[in-house]
């Protein structure tokens, strides 16, 4: 959890990818985190993630393919770790994980992950979840959306830990060019009913966007971007220039 | 919402219970108790407590302490519950493997207890302003009062007793299970729920409030019932098949419900027309739809022609081939088809879709589910617009024969035939309710879509049922002949009928619908739907099961013009050729 704190500290730069896409799926969260991210997403493969747009499906298809499994994932996160002292969340879908819910939050934590975010459980569905992470020490990380009502933002908030994922629009993850226009009043509003930190992600693919997140919330998620780099096998380098590039923040 | 109960003294009121939804099982050994249980009664609630997927509470007020730990030794006990003075000075001595439930007084929480292991239980005295533990409530509660005190509190579950008896110390099956769908009325016993990412919960809170409000009012139930009437041909024909019987050389009267002669040729018109009039009502112009068959795609089309609304159904690539008259009577109805292309290009691939449309556009959409699963109100709400099936032939059936059936069967892929045709005889419990999924081509993983059988429980598309998925909780690959039952997940409630045993769920294969499908045709010249033929295929495979003097009750649910290109061009091509 403190990794957390210490990432929001100064404006946390959130990345994600999907675990397992691409061979030494690990060297990519690495190349990222020498760009600047200070939060990975690690995210495990799920064969129906109705939350997301092209890229990621693409993405977790290979990873499916190339036979990644739960276990793969937290191999994964342990050499990560041992590289960087990032944060890392896990990033996951319901299914994968729930038949044995407790052995892998205690399994991911041990691996060095330092919190979670299960995509498809909203807070009526999450109490388990919310417990176990309290039981392990780790980040319970929730997402409120635009067209989240006030009253459920403070619920939410209320039960949550490490920061708040306001995920600025309609729709599922992919790129765009354009921030909302009611960002600043939604945001305005979040803080209000919300002490946590809050990141802000959902579409963001360049730099104009990140500073002016940045100018308003506590840390900016970039995915889809680096996923679609991923996808074209970028080297290494390029993936860390990448991050650098748009995270950089003055 | 976690759900305790407690002084049960049966075991088929456990296993019910249990299955029923209720998470803890609380057993009393006082001898103060009126509810109190042996040590071998005991062992049998605790047992079917864990068959229904309960856990069992040992209740301990006054007992010695080697009392309580013969208890433990001898009975499958999971959790302990401390009630009073005398047990709790015990609470260092005993086996701290078990957690403990422990009832908090005004005195302080005794310092060896576990915040991540242990709960604690208010009962009738104020709750502290802060409370470390997960904890219940109890005392007077009742069903007027339940909802307003789990708000009014953050408790973790509740725990009741008293209120849900007959008579002191016998508990009312009933009263339980009203109990537990007015706290979580969003499942089945376990199954359903809201598993959705936070994006969809605001559209899906006013789809349920318009349903619960909108969608009961006497004003738009005689709207739908008009249109179902005039623009539809409800209520359909009960058709007894006497040829089709004698082919099968039974003495058994067969019976169909013929929702093959529905406008659209399905069953699916009762659910998409009831949907698409609620919409309208509530304010929504566009409609989005998810089809395997087409048959729920065609039928939202007509219900969006109907009421003039704009409509977009996401279709299967795979289906789109094998479904190819369904395709194009949507797209002149004037509805836009999307092929979907990823994942196994199916009825699962194509829900995907349709949830992904409305996470963007809910503002002016509704996604309109075509089977009674989904999150929560989906699977009660498809559920009651289907339930008119059952409500007729229950009817037809007193005219015809003046009995009841024997048995109903339906063939059941998400399950809303099925559900639609049982609904009206879950009440009747000598009445068999059987259910028929897709045996496909092998009973391995990925050659059928036999939940049942080859599935466990998980979650997929917002709710928790049974699943076929491999051993990481990946969704597993679906076959069927036909494309309405190919998917790999079945609605909640056929799940909890299942676990009920109020329901039995077969399946047939590939081959054996098809066999059925030409019988019927040629036997009585209906040409029914691969779906449906797997109902018929339940009963050539099984016709000795029904007693000779016994009649039966056969939901026909779609009719099979859509397959006959597919069938012509494949399985069937010997008829073209000749």
């Amino acid at each position: 959890m403190s990794r957390i704190v210490k990432a929001f500290a100064n404006k946390a730069k959130v990345a994600y990818l999907t675990a397992g896409d691409g061979e030494n799926s690990e060297q990519y969260f690495i190349a990222l985190a020498k760009g600047g991210a200070n939060v990975l997403e690690v995210g495990i493969p799920f064969s129906d993630p109705t939350a997301d747009g092209l890229i990621i499906q693409k993405a977790m298809e290979r990873s499916l393919k190339a036979g990644t499994d739960v276990k793969k994932v937290l191999e994964i996160i342990k050499q990560i770790r041992l590289n960087t002292e990032a944060a890392i969340i896990v990033f996951t879908y319901f299914n994968p994980i729930r038949s044995n819910l407790e052995y892998f939050l205690a399994q991911a934590k041990q691996s060095g992950a330092d919190g979670v975010l299960v995509v498809d459980l909203p807070f009526e569905e999450s109490s388990e979840l919310r417990f176990l992470c309290a039981k392990y020490d780790l980040a319970n990380i929730s997402v409120t959306a635009p067209s989240t009502p006030l009253s459920r933002i403070k619920l939410i908030a209320n039960n949550s830990s490490g920061f708040l994922y306001y995920a600025c629009r309609k729709g599922t993850t992919g790129l765009r060019d354009e921030l909302p226009l009611d960002l600043i009043e939604r945001i305005t509003e979040v803080r209000k009913y919300s002490s946590l930190p809050v990141a802000i992600g959902f579409g963001v693919s360049n730099n104009q966007m990140v500073q002016r997140i940045f100018k308003i919330a506590d840390g900016c998620v970039v995915g889809s971007y680096f996923v679609d780099a991923v996808s074209k096998q970028v080297p290494l380098a390029q993936l860390e220039l990448m991050a650098a590039n748009i995270f950089n923040y003055d | 919402m976690l759900i305790k109960i407690c002084g049960i003294t049966s075991p088929e009121v456990a296993l019910t219970t249990a299955i029923g939804g209720a998470d803890y099982i609380g057993l009393l050994f006082s001898d103060i108790s009126p509810r109190k249980v042996t040590i071998e009664q005991a062992k049998a609630v605790a047992q079917a407590a864990h068959v229904g997927g309960a856990k069992v509470v040992a209740v301990f007020v006054d007992e010695e302490l080697a009392a309580i730990n013969n208890i433990l030794k001898q009975v499958a006990i999971d959790i302990i519950q401390l009630h009073g003075p005398v047990v709790k000075q015990y609470l260092t001595q005993l086996d701290r493997n078990y957690p403990i439930i422990y009832v908090a007084d005004n005195n302080e929480i005794q310092p060896s207890l576990d915040r991540f292991k242990d709960f604690l239980l208010y009962e009738n005295i104020a709750l502290p302003s802060k409370i470390d533990f997960r904890y219940f409530i109890a005392g007077g509660i009742s069903k007027e009062n339940v909802i307003a005190r789990i708000n009014a509190s953050n408790c973790i579950g509740v725990d009741l007793s008293s209120s849900l008896e007959l008579t002191k110390g016998i508990k009312d099956i009933t009263k339980i299970l009203e109990f537990i769908k007015l706290i979580r009325p969003e499942r089945f016993g376990r199954f359903g729920g809201r598993y959705v990412p936070e994006l969809l919960i605001p559209p899906i809170l006013q789809l349920q409030q318009a349903y619960e409000t909108i969608g009961q009012s006497l004003e738009f139930r005689n709207e739908l019932n008009l249109l179902l009437k005039n623009n539809v041909g409800r209520p359909t024909a009960l058709t007894e098949v006497v040829n089709f019987a004698k082919a099968l050389n039974t003495k058994v009267r067969i019976f169909l419900k013929r929702e093959d002669l529905l406008h659209t040729g399905a069953h699916k018109i009762n659910n998409a027309l009831g949907q698409c009039l609620l919409a309208k009502k509530f304010g929504k112009t566009r409609i989005i739809a998810e089809t395997g068959a087409g048959q729920h795609g065609v039928a939202t089309a007509t219900a969006c022609s109907m009421l003039g609304l704009d409509c977009v159904i996401y279709m299967g690539q795979v289906d789109i081939v094998r479904q190819a008259p369904n395709v194009a009577k949507m797209k002149l109805l004037g509805a836009k088809v999307v092929s979907v292309e990823s994942g196994s290009a199916t009825l699962k691939d194509a829900v995907n879709e349709a949830l992904r449309d409305w996470a963007e556009s809910y503002d002016n959409t509704h996604y309109c589910l075509g089977s009674a699963l989904g999150p929560h109100p989906f699977p009660t709400m498809v559920a009651d617009f289907q339930k008119i099936i059952g409500i007729e032939a229950k009817q037809q059936f007193k005219e015809v024969i003046g009995q009841l059936p024997y048995a109903v069967i339906a063939c059941v892929g998400g399950g809303s035939n099925a559900i639609g045709i049982f609904g009206a005889f879950i009440e009747n419990v000598a009445v068999k309710l059987i259910g028929v999924e897709a045996g496909g081509t092998s009973l391995k993983l990925g050659g059928n879509a036999s939940r049942f059988s080859a599935g466990k429980p998980g979650v997929l598309h917002g709710n928790y049922t049974y699943l076929l998925q491999t051993e990481d909780g990946q969704i597993a690959n679906t076959h069927s002949i036909s494309a309405g039952l190919d998917y790999a997940a079945v609605g909640p409630q056929h799940a909890y009928l299942h676990e009920l045993q109020r329901a039995q769920y077969s399946n047939a294969t590939d081959q054996e619908a098809l066999e059925a499908f030409l019988l019927l045709t040629k036997t009585e010249g209906i040409i029914p739907a691969l779906e449906s033929s797997h109902a018929l295929a339940y009963v050539v495979k099984n016709i000795q099961q029904f007693p000779q003097d016994s009649a039966i009750l056969i939901n026909l649910s779609g009719r099979g013009d859509k397959d006959l290109p597919s069938l012509l061009n494949g399985e069937l091509s010997y008829v073209t050729n000749s």
